[in-house]
Order: structure tokens, then sequence, then C-alpha cells
């Protein structure tokens, strides 16, 4: 029905849910792939080869309709092993499926043509040989007015080219008929199968050099499709290991995949922690907040009534109500600033690329902390380098990092009992470490215990502490590619420091 | 004693809040300077006016409250209005029992303010009228002679001029004259007087 030039089609591997399959034409070699069910099966129809980016060029090479003749093969073959049935141990067994589905390694011998059609390719081959033998013989019979003696050669051609064309046994025939036809017509006696005396060697030549045509041309044709199938196996094994491989590289890229969003899932999850401890570290300061927000508004109330008086005054003071109202409008702007501040700190947003300012964020830190170590009369000094180069890196989580070290330090100083109460945050920069943000504290100090563990998530030394801050802190570091550690601080309490890349190496 | 414009001293840390009452009690009429720190409230010359001092709870260094006991402990008497962000009990508790005279929340209101400023200042001029006259009492007191105190001493207490003699050994008659001298010398119009004077003398007991 449908005209098939040279295809070989081999199953590759059938799995559990998917099926591969290589079909190789004159041209291309290709590989398919697509869903064990019934409708997979019926997409095979054209549509398995889709997302190959040769599909195309396959399609317009054969034709859609060669193609889809050589689908539908492969889907009725799949289609009977899945009626039959399989145990479950089997559909991972590739080649149990093949033996038992009867769907061996096809190629183009045994994919060639199904029984009914073989019966008439028989008939082409030695019909092929009668007509060529037939040609032979007229053309022959039309020469022997022009030449003295038989030309017989054309025979040879009749039985090589049948030969070739059908295989031994249409050579065979081809040898025979000769024989039959050049005994009766061109060996004297004419027109008899009797063969006089003179004639039997010349006669017996001629069988045997068709013979030997005949075999020499089959011989050739049998060695030439050896060597076809031989490519043909060795261009499946191929298409089996490069499915194979590809099958490998698709689950790398899905572990890849998993992996990646498994990342983003966990920078998640730890952005919402920061944020969480960020806002239970602000819980604690909001005295400190209130003051900082009570002071400008102070300012603004006093000068309000001082502004109220200068105009009631007789005769009204406008130059200095025109005063008052400028330290109005510096201080509730003061006022205004301190809140963005506050809501920085609380802010659930990261902005990971901004250019930092270390010395800023600890001195805008200081101001919140400041009245909170007055509170318990603790001196809070900052040592800051002069040119301190910025960090790139996302301000409110290296913010919070200073934080958590510096009230960190608060808090040992009040466990500590020791005479001097001072917290000193230092900035340094050199050349091989960066920027080094270090904070030093005369508190309590460590233990031996508690330096090994304090980094750990949920360890706490503080009654009402949760154990987080640390750990938080040193994920934010790492995540700023720089390094978050603790060491004692001579004469008692303990010394936390970080460091953080230069701008240009954070790049590399 | 002539009645010297009243001035309002402020320590605050914040210069904002300085400025801002200093502003807000130069445009109600009175004079006023500001200190960031204790310290240097302590250093500044203080004029001999009747004052009060507005003094911030939460100060680095010393804060407010215990400066309020270095103030009281030094004889530095000055009538003291505390102002905080965030007065709570205990503070305010321990402030008055000190003997402040009141503790403003910030951001406070005029009113509030200004009516702290004037009782804290008519203590403060009872206290240097007090002051004044104890002085005046001391300077009378100190003009006496030895002899003349040691009869002033137990006259006060209530014995009579034979039991003095009795006493200091010396006549009856003797401790007459140096009675009478003692009450001219303390301008006594009566024994009930000198009583006082000399209860104005003894040093005060904490508040």
């Amino acid at each position: 029905m449908y005209k098939v030039s040279n295809h070989s089609i081999a199953i590759v591997s059938i799995e559990t849910t998917n099926w591969t399959i290589a079909l190789r034409t004159d041209k291309f070699l290709q590989l398919g792939q697509g869903v064990c069910t019934s409708r997979a099966l019926f997409r095979l129809d054209g549509q398995a080869w889709a997302n190959t980016p040769d599909d195309l060029r396959y399609r317009q090479a054969l034709g859609s309709r060669a193609m889809k003749l050589d689908a539908t093969r492969v889907a009725w073959k799949l289609a009977a092993h899945e009626s039959r049935g399989f145990s479950g141990s089997d559909r991972n067994d590739s080649s149990a499926i093949t033996k038992r589905a009867g769907l061996t390694k096809l190629n183009a011998t045994n994919l060639k043509d199904p029984p009914v059609k073989a019966a008439h390719s028989l008939l082409r081959r030695y019909g092929t040989a009668i007509v060529l033998v037939g040609l032979a013989f007229a053309l022959t019979f039309i020469l022997r007015y022009f030449f003295p003696y038989p030309v017989l050669f054309l025979f040879f051609a009749a039985v090589m080219v049948s030969a070739w064309l059908g295989g031994t046994g249409a050579g065979l025939f081809a040898v025979l008929l000769s024989t039959l036809v050049t005994d009766y017509y061109f060996v004297p006696p004419f027109n008899s199968f009797v063969i006089d005396a003179r004639s039997i060697s010349y006669f017996g030549a001629f069988v045997v050099c068709a013979l030997v045509a005949s075999w020499v041309s089959a011989s050739k044709r049998k060695t030439e499709e050896a060597l076809r199938e031989a490519r043909d196996q060795l261009e499946i094994r191929v298409a089996e290991r490069t499915a194979a491989l590809e099958k490998s590289n698709a689950d790398l890229r899905r572990t890849m995949r998993d992996h990646e969003e498994g990342q983003q899932t966990l920078r998640q999850s730890q952005a919402e922690l920061a944020h969480l401890a960020r806002a239970l570290t602000m819980g604690e300061l909001t005295s400190s907040i209130a003051h900082e927000m009570n002071q400008p508004l102070t300012a603004v109330v006093s000068h309000g009534h001082a502004c109220f008086e200068w105009l009631s005054a007789d005769p009204p003071d406008i130059a200095r109500a025109r005063q008052t109202v400028t330290s109005i409008i510096r201080d509730g702007t003061r006022a205004g600033q301190v809140l963005k501040r506050i809501r920085a700190l609380f802010s659930k947003q990261t902005h990971p690329g901004d250019m930092v300012e270390m010395n800023e964020v600890i001195l805008e830190l200081m101001v919140f902390l400041r009245d909170e170590a007055l509170r318990h009369q603790i001196e809070l000094s900052a040592d800051l380098a002069p040119t301190l180069a910025p960090a790139k890196g996302d301000r409110i989580q290296l913010q919070q990092v200073v934080l958590n070290l510096m009230m960190n330090a608060l808090d040992a100083i009040q466990m500590g009992t020791g005479e001097a109460k001072r917290i000193v945050v230092r900035t340094s920069l050199n050349a091989a470490e960066g920027i080094r943000i270090s904070v030093e504290d005369t508190g309590i100090g460590l233990s031996a215990e508690s330096a090994a563990r304090i980094f750990d998530p949920f360890f706490t030394t503080k009654p009402d502490g949760i154990g987080m801050g640390l750990s938080i802190s040193r994920s934010i570091v790492e995540s700023h590619r720089g390094r978050l550690w603790a060491d004692p601080r001579a004469g008692g309490g303990s010394i936390f420091q970080f460091t953080l890349p230069l701008h240009h190496e954070a790049e590399k | 004693m002539t009645e010297a414009q009243p001035f309002i001293f402020v320590v605050d840390d914040d210069s904002a809040v300085r400025e801002a009452v200093g502003n807000l009690l130069e445009s109600v009429g009175f004079r006023s300077q500001s200190f960031a720190s204790a310290d240097e409230f302590l250093r500044a010359c203080r004029p001999d006016a009747p004052s009060c001092l507005l003094l911030d709870i939460r100060l680095p260094g010393v804060n407010g409250l215990d400066f309020q006991e270095v103030l009281e402990k030094s004889g530095v008497r000055i009538p003291i209005v505390f102002i905080t962000a965030h007065g709570d009990v205990p503070m305010t508790t321990r402030a008055m029992k000190a003997g402040a005279v009141d503790v403003l929340t910030k951001p406070f209101q005029k009113d509030e303010l200004l009516t702290a400023i004037r009782h804290a200042l008519d203590l403060d001029n009872a206290a240097r009228a007090e002051e004044a006259e104890v002085s005046k009492v001391r300077a009378r007191y100190e003009s006496l002679t030895n002899r003349e105190r040691e009869v002033m001493d137990l006259v006060v207490t209530g014995l009579m001029s034979r039991q003095i003699a009795m006493q200091l050994g010396i006549t009856e008659i003797t401790v007459k004259v140096h009675r009478s001298r003692v009450m001219a010398k303390m301008e006594a119009a009566s024994l009930l007087e000198l009583v006082r004077m000399s209860e104005r003398l003894k040093p005060k007991p904490r508040r």
C-alpha cells in the first residue's frame, strides 16, 4: 500500500512508563520516545517524533505517509504486546518484553514485509528472472542473424542481474531457464533439447559459467546485505547508547532542578526566619525605639508651644516664630527618618545586590541601641575605619547580623559581673580578607562548651533566648561569602567578628 | 535680699530637645541654660537666683536618678523636675522619694512643664528664704563668745539660770548677764524665738 524505502526500526527500550524506538532511514537515524499508554501509541502516528529537531527534515525527506506506515507498524506491535499483558517485573526488562512480544531487534529484513507480502515478493523475484531471461533470449535470437555463432553472454547478464535482485534462488532459476532456452534454440541441433557430441563441451562451459555468475552475484549481494545489517546493528547500538545517555542526562537535569528548587525553598524559609528573628529582636528594642521616636516628638511639641507663645506676644515676634518653625520641620523630618529606619529593619524585602556602607549601618544601629545601653549603664562606642569600601549585599540582612552581635554583647554584659561594661564595634579593611566588623564586649564570655555550639540552631545561653540569632547571622554572612566567628577577649568577655569580601572580589 | 530673675537649667543629651525646651522657656520669659550631661552642669557656675533643674533620667555617664543623689550628697539643693521618654513606676517612685518636684513624660505639654517649674521655683524661693534666714542667725551665733554659746545652748533646753550656773560652775548673776547678751546679740525678742533660732542652726535631717 505504502512505498517504504529501506528502514529499520528497533525497540531500544521499553520501561515502566516510557518507550524509546530507533528508526533508521537512508539519511537519518532518529530516536522516538513516548509514554506507554494506549494514547501514546496513538501519538506514535507522526507525533512521537515531534519533539526532536530533525522531525521536520525527516518528514520532508520521506513524506509523512511513509512515516505513518512505520509508526503504525510499531504501534501495532506495541499494542499487541500490551494486550498480552505483562507482569510488573517484566516491564523493566526490555529484552523480556521484546521477546514475549516477538519484537526482538527489528531490522530491514524482518520488518520489510508482513507474511502476505512475502508471497508477492517471491513471485516478483522469480518473475524478474523469467523476464530477464526472456529479454536475453529475444536479443540473442535477433543477434543470431548478424553473427555466425550464437552470442550467449547476454544470458550471463540476465543470470547475474536476477541473482543480484532476487538472491541465490532467483539466480539458479535464471540459470535453469537460460540452460533450457540455450539448449533448445542455440545449441545444434537447433529447436531440440538434444545436444550433439561436438557441442557438449561448449554447452557444458556455458552452464558452468552461468552457475558461477549466479553464485558470484548472489554471494556479492549477500555480503552487501550482511555489511548493511552490521551497520544497522551498530547504529542501533549507538542509538541505544544515545537514548541511555539522554535519559541519564534528563535524570541529571531533573535532579539539578530538584536541587535548585530545594535551594530556593531553603533560601525562602531562611529569609522568613531571618525576618522573624529581626522582628523578635526589634520587639526587645521597643523601649529604645520609643525613646528614639519620642526625642524628636518632644522637640516638635515644645517648639510648637514656643511658636504659639512667640506669635501671641505683643508685638508678635515673627523672627523667632519663623526660626522655631524651621526647627519644627527639622525635628519632624528626623522623626520620619527614625520611623523609616525602623520600617527598614522590619522589612521583609531583600535587596541582595546593594552597595552597603557598613559604617553607616553600624552608626544607624548605635542610635537604636544607645538608649538600651544607657539603661543598663553600658558604654557603647564605635571605632570605625575612616575609609571603608562598600560591601555588596543585602543591607537589611547585614544590619541584622550587626544588630544580633550587639544585642548579644548587651546581654552578655548584663549576665556578667564585670566592673567594666563596655561594647566596642570596630571596622577595618585589609586586602587579604576584605572588610572586617568586630563587636567586642566585656561580658560573661564563652565557655568551651558554648564556644563549640554557639552557632548551632536552637543553642542559647540566654534564659529567654531562642538560639536562632547566631545561626541566622552565620548563614547570612556565609551567603555573602564571608566568615563569622567568635574569640575570647583578653581580660574577659568575647569578640565576635565577621568578614565580607570587597565588592570586586564578591563578583568573582 | 533682692528677688533675682529665676533661672532654669536643662540637662538632656539630645540637642534637639535641649534647643526646643530652651526655646519654649524663653518664649514664656524664663532664662535658661542647657547642658548635655550631668558633669557639664556640675562644672558650670550657676547664678545666685531662684532656679530649678530639668533633668533627663536617661543620660550618658551618670544617669539622672544617680545624679540626684550626687547633688543631695554634695549639698547642692536645687529642685529637680525629671523629664523622661518612658517613665515607669519604680523610676518615678524613686525620683519622688528622693525629693523630685515632678516627673514629666516626654513629650510634655507647656502647661505641665510650667506648672512643675513654677512649683519648683516656689520651693526654691522658700528654701532660699529659709537659707538666708539661717545664715543670718548663724552669723549672729558666730558673733557670740564661747561662754555665751554655752549659756545659750543650755538656755534653749529649758534650764533655769540657777541650774545653768551650777552646771557651768559660775555664779547665777554671771549667767544672767551672759543670757541677756545672748538675747541682744541674737536679736531674740523672747525665749521662744531663741529656741526657734537654735532649731534652725541644727543640721537638717535628710528628707
